[in-house]
């Protein structure tokens, strides 16, 4: 009951501040929009080239190897600027995060763009010590998990390639498990946060902690929802993708369409993620504040 | 005791079962080799009776032989020293005593010369390096007269090395190649480009493989009885001893060489291929590839058969390695083949057909024509890369023979060519030189890719059938036999008259020269297109005693200048066919002899130019530009575009990714 009730008011929430997902969106568009143009001014000169064509309809390795050792300088910068771009889309991510739970707790309808950033920069050293925080814990569960693998590697001294497969999966599993688990931790945490107003990072994941582990099982189902429903959008984004024939620009701006629903609906997920386990965290907390009410 | 061997080998010698009733080759070296393997230790024991002829005019007075197993020996082996311990990016653990190898010749001599084991010397023929014992000298007492025979026996101890290149041990798996004294080829005017009659009998080098005379091996392997054993030739008999092991006795009539594996993991498979048994020896992991291996490699049977001859010998075995004797595999061995395969390989990837007909193709190039590797690996070498991207391409698709998953596919011979092409510099070295003389490089992409991509340039230029009909004579002409490159150049040249004249000249020598004695490149470039109007009108003209101004000129009688300008930056020069297509939808085949620097292609009419292709059937693969072959007046934005909104989607995707981190 607490799962389905959180769900749903996760969706009217998300629903709610489906214009702010939309600003989201459209800044991530903006972003990758300044580098694919940055790309197609670097291949103008080769628009003369009806060799280039091939790629058109179809991949032809020839074409695309001779073009990459050729010319292939010409175009490596976009992807040093892509992982530039990309760092600074994460302390993006950080003031979006703010907003969205920010809008989320003071539950204002009219709430405008302004406001959104504003709670965003708001929170922003709260938050950016936290995501700190989380990745010392990625590196240090990765080394961990690494050190282990590296160990039963070891024990085989030159064993057979399903050996050290089942140890990769092994570790893979252990590692996305716990990743998952930090992120989860992680949410609440920017929950806690807003919702009591605390400084301290650090006491927000203690308290994040206690949370999570106490309600695990809520708590996974929610976080797990968001993953059937992401793997979902993206089973049905391939299946239609790998199969559909580039004959004409008509079906590139088909695909292109396509490709921003899949993105958009990215978005969706995680908001709609965020804002069940925000659901969940109010619940939680006003049965708790009645049975001490109760106790007492 | 003494007696009682020499019936057991004269009963073993009379009753061996003849594979062969009229021998293929010369049979210039025979052996009979007992073997005793000792799974402790990794020790071979071995007793040697080698039978060679002299089928020179000289008169012998020293025999060579090669100790292949001390290239292993320590770090101050040639091979070590070219190699830094690896072998194709396997490396061995230097610093345990068990993974290093050698081979000792105990005894060695005859009745007749008495013994020869103080008469033993190593020699260095290709480098200063005084300590490389992978070739050793025998004086002998009496001199080989031409046409006598000599019959040695050879006392041998060897130490097998923990497998990083080709042969050794690794935990249950053998796979034992070069471990026996093996006689060098003793060349003399009339075989492949000798002057004077001299041993040719090189070090153990880092990059090259080998080269030996043909003969007949009766080989008995002692070891262990829970061995699964595969080898060169046939099995004759297996028989199991009291003390737990089992001899296996393999013959093997008409190769140059004997290698065996053992393994008790092994899971064996059969199959037939017309009068040809085939055995698959293969990993239990990977048992979901046996008919990938089955069906490749009856492709490669039916297309030598068809292209070369029909495969002579009546077996083939073929070697699966497991993963931690990856250093065993992809090697080749007559009748007698190590693939490559791994757990969970999907259909799309097709490297285990890859590496099978590859390797099989050895057969012909390395064993039946048995070439020089050492001096001349292309023709073993490239010549079976060639071979392989045909019939890779034919069987499996010309676009996505190697990999065909998720939209990407790569045919075999594309990623030959990319090979070659994708160098950082294609000019390090030339194909034809000797495989220890690529001290910087170039050694695999020289020997394998660019000689497959110049066969393939050739075969586009001759013709297929032309090129067929070369390779064919080149194979009947030589098979059995020991043919260098002046020989091919010599077939190619008198069917390439033959069959087209004089069009490419008097001989193929150009070509040749060009591609495999140098290193220079081919690339043709469009350098620019223009379509000049000519205002054949404009200005002031006299007519009957007045001056009449012209305008703009009528559009109906509009003229044009059109243009194009071709470059050669690549120093190789080749003839090159230039298809110009006009606005009107007409098209022109010019034909460039490639010769200039820069050429110039005009014309004037009313149509202009709209895209010029240099070499439009893409035949000059060699080039390593195709992308410059072709220009256009009309730019084409759809790929442009295409690749725009990808990168577009990627870049979303990866910012959503790290965004996920927090």
């Amino acid at each position: 009951m607490r799962l389905k009730n959180s769900l749903l008011a996760g969706f009217r929430k998300m629903a709610s501040v489906i214009k702010l997902v939309l600003v989201m969106y459209s800044v991530t568009f903006v972003f990758s929009f300044v580098l694919g143009s940055a790309f197609s001014m670097s291949m103008s000169s080769f628009k003369s080239k009806p060799l280039l064509s091939e790629l058109f309809a179809g991949f032809d390795y020839t074409v695309f190897s001779d073009f990459m050792h050729n010319y292939g300088d010409s175009i490596s910068p976009i992807f040093n600027v892509m992982i530039m771009f990309a760092v600074f889309y994460l302390l993006m991510e950080i003031i979006f995060a703010g907003g969205l739970i920010g809008r989320f707790h003071f539950e204002s309808n009219k709430m405008k763009a302004v406001k959104f950033f504003g709670f965003g920069i708001k929170y922003f050293w709260r938050y950016t010590r936290l995501f700190l925080y989380k990745l010392l814990a990625l590196a240090i569960t990765f080394g961990i998990v690494i050190t282990i693998a590296s160990v039963f590697f070891d024990s085989f001294d030159a064993g057979i390639e399903t050996d050290y497969i089942k140890v990769i999966i092994i570790s893979a599993v252990i590692f996305l498990i716990l990743f998952l688990l930090l992120s989860v931790i992680s949410d609440y945490a920017k929950i806690i946060i807003v919702k009591t107003n605390l400084t301290s990072s650090w006491t927000a994941i203690k308290m994040a902690v206690g949370f999570v582990f106490t309600r695990i099982h809520v708590v996974a189902l929610i976080f797990l929802a968001g993953i059937v429903i992401y793997t979902m959008f993206t089973i049905i984004y391939l299946t239609i993708a790998v199969n559909f024939p580039i004959t004409n620009m008509f079906s590139v701006f088909v695909l292109f369409v396509l490709q921003q629903l899949f993105i958009f609906l990215r978005f969706i997920t995680k908001t709609f993620v965020l804002a069940s386990e925000f659901s969940f965290h109010v619940n939680e907390t006003v049965n708790l504040k009645k049975k001490i009410l109760k106790g007492s | 005791m003494k007696k009682l061997f020499v019936f057991v080998l004269i009963a073993d010698l009379v009753l061996a079962q003849k594979i062969f009733e009229i021998p293929l080759s010369p049979r210039i070296a025979d052996y009979n080799i007992w073997v005793k393997v000792d799974d402790n230790s990794k020790k071979l024991y071995g007793y040697e009776i080698l039978k060679w002829k002299n089928t020179s005019p000289d008169i012998i007075n020293e025999l060579h032989f090669h100790l292949y197993l001390n290239a292993f020996k320590n770090i101050n082996s040639t091979f070590m020293i070219e190699s830094g311990g690896q072998h194709r990016g396997i490396e061995n653990d230097l610093n345990k005593k068990n993974n290093w190898g050698w081979i000792d010749i105990d005894s060695i001599g005859n009745s007749s010369q008495g013994d020869l084991t103080d008469n033993i010397d190593f020699i260095h023929p290709d480098d200063d390096n005084e300590n490389d014992q992978t070739v050793a000298r025998v004086r002998l007492n009496k001199p080989i007269l031409p046409n006598q025979e000599i019959e040695l026996k050879i006392k041998f101890t060897a130490k097998l090395p923990k497998i990083f290149a080709r042969t050794g041990f690794a935990k249950d798996f053998y796979l034992v190649g070069q471990w026996f004294p093996k006689i060098g080829v003793y060349e003399y005017p009339g075989i492949r480009d000798a002057k004077v009659g001299s041993w040719n009998c090189h070090q153990f080098h880092s990059n090259s493989e080998f080269y030996a005379d043909y003969g007949v091996y009766n080989v008995r392997i002692t070891l262990p009885s829970k061995f699964i054993v595969g080898a060169v030739g046939n099995l004759i008999e297996k028989k199991k001893n009291s003390n737990g092991t089992t001899t296996h006795y393999f013959r093997a009539e008409d190769v140059v060489d004997f290698a065996f594996t053992a393994s008790s993991r092994y899971k064996v498979f059969h199959d037939q291929w017309k009068h040809v048994k085939i055995e698959l020896l293969i990993q239990p992991e990977h048992l979901g590839q046996v008919q990938r291996h089955f069906v490749s490699v009856k492709h490669a049977m039916n297309f030598f058969e068809k292209k070369l001859g029909s495969y002579p010998y009546p077996n083939l075995t073929i070697v699966d390695p497991p993963m931690y004797a990856q250093g065993a595999g992809g090697m080749e061995y007559p009748t007698f083949i190590t693939a490559g395969s791994f757990w969970g390989m999907p259909q799309g990837i097709n490297f285990t057909e890859m590496v099978t007909i590859h390797e099989f193709g050895h057969n012909y190039f390395m064993d039946i024509l048995a070439s020089n590797e050492f001096e001349e690996a292309f023709l073993d070498e490239g010549f079976n890369q060639y071979f392989e991207t045909r019939i890779m391409d034919k069987f499996y698709g010309r676009k996505n023979s190697f990999f065909n998953l998720s939209g990407i596919n790569i045919g075999d011979y594309e990623m030959t060519r990319s090979g070659y092409t994708y160098q950082t510099n294609p000019k390090l070295a030339q194909i034809n030189i000797k495989s220890w003389d690529f001290k910087h490089g170039g050694y695999g992409v020289n020997t394998y890719n660019k000689t497959a991509v110049v066969l393939k340039t050739l075969e586009n230029l001759l013709g297929e059938k032309t090129m067929n009909e070369i390779m064919r004579t080149y194979y009947s002409r030589w098979k059995f036999k020991h043919p260098s490159f002046s020989d091919f150049i010599s077939i190619a040249n008198g069917i390439s008259k033959k069959n087209s004249g004089n069009k490419y000249g008097d001989n193929l020598n150009w070509y040749f020269e060009q591609t495999f004695n140098s290193t220079n490149v081919c690339d043709y470039k469009i350098a620019s297109i223009s379509n000049n109007e000519l205002n054949w009108k404009l200005g002031i003209y006299d007519s009957a005693g007045t001056k009449k101004f012209s305008g703009q000129n009528d559009k109906k009688k509009k003229q044009y200048e059109a243009k194009v300008i071709l470059h050669r930056l690549g120093e190789i020069i080749l003839p090159v066919e230039v298809l110009v297509k006009f606005s009107d939808g007409s098209t022109k085949t010019e034909n460039w002899s490639g010769e200039e620097r820069s050429k110039e292609f005009k014309y004037v009419g009313k149509k202009k130019i709209k895209s010029v292709h240099i070499d439009p059937m893409q035949k000059i693969s060699m080039d390593v530009n195709l992308i410059n072959n072709s220009l256009s007046v009309e730019k084409d934005s759809r790929t442009s575009i295409k690749f725009t909104a990808k990168i577009i989607f990627w870049f979303e995707n990866l910012m959503l990714f790290f965004a996920g981190l927090f």
